[in-house]
């Protein structure tokens, strides 16, 4: 079980509706409560810090798509 | 604004072979305010560690190994996922942490993909290009030198 299975669930609740509004902006969750919309990393892993510390919560940026894994580690994935 | 700049010596030799490292802090600072000064911010960090961080600018994103950020308690702040190989999405859980170089007098909260670099790698943080946004490179494969510099 995911440590962030609450906070996931809620953003797959609202993926659609942040994603029409909010793309490429960063979104919190604690819980299943979204708590803000932010413009930067900084901007809302700072909140996030400042509100509850140590977590759990959600950070993410809505709508991205994954990044490549680093070439450097595709072997080891690739064997692992 | 003058330019802060580290100076990464290296053989040409060693370049070639370990690729630039930079000298850097990881940890937590629970009281970073964005835009906040060097003088009051760079001591704040709790539990950090020290680490030689392999630069990939052919990475978009940055890599903290497993055992650094349990070590370091650094918050779980997704579980995303990464592009693989044949493009196949690989799960991989993101942590909240800190990077401090002090010679750049850079301390910028970053999101860091987990991964069992330690495995395959001698260095426990792979720094890609979104630690280098607002640096300048220098990469000098004749004197085996690197420069990594910013403007204070």
């Amino acid at each position: 079980m995911s440590i962030l299975e609450e906070e996931i669930a809620a953003y797959q609740a609202q993926q659609d509706d942040l994603e029409a509004s909010h793309r490429g902006r960063w979104v919190l969750f604690h819980g299943s409560t979204r708590v803000g919309i932010y413009d930067t990393f900084e901007e809302v892993s700072t909140d996030a810090l400042r509100k509850y510390g140590r977590g759990p919560y959600l950070i993410r940026e809505i709508g991205a798509v994954p990044a490549p894994l680093p070439a450097i580690l595709q072997r080891a994935a690739s064997h692992g | 604004m003058s330019p802060l700049s580290v100076e990464l010596r290296n053989s040409s030799d060693g370049l070639l072979a370990t690729g630039p490292l930079l000298p850097i802090q990881i940890g937590l600072d629970e009281t970073y305010e964005p835009g906040g000064l060097w003088e009051s911010s760079a001591p704040l960090l709790s539990r950090s560690e020290g680490a030689d961080a392999l630069i990939d600018t052919g990475a978009r994103v940055s890599c903290i190994d497993t055992g650094l950020a349990e070590r370091l308690r650094l918050p779980i702040a997704d579980e995303d996922a990464l592009r693989g190989l044949v493009g196949s999405p690989i799960s991989v859980r993101t942590r909240l942490g800190h990077l401090v170089v002090t010679e750049l007098q850079i301390i910028r909260p970053l999101r860091f993909y987990e991964v069992d670099l330690s495995s395959w790698l001698s260095h426990e943080v792979l720094l890609g290009r979104d630690m280098l946004e607002g640096c300048q490179m220098h990469y000098d494969g004749e004197s085996g030198n690197v420069t990594v510099a910013r403007r204070s």
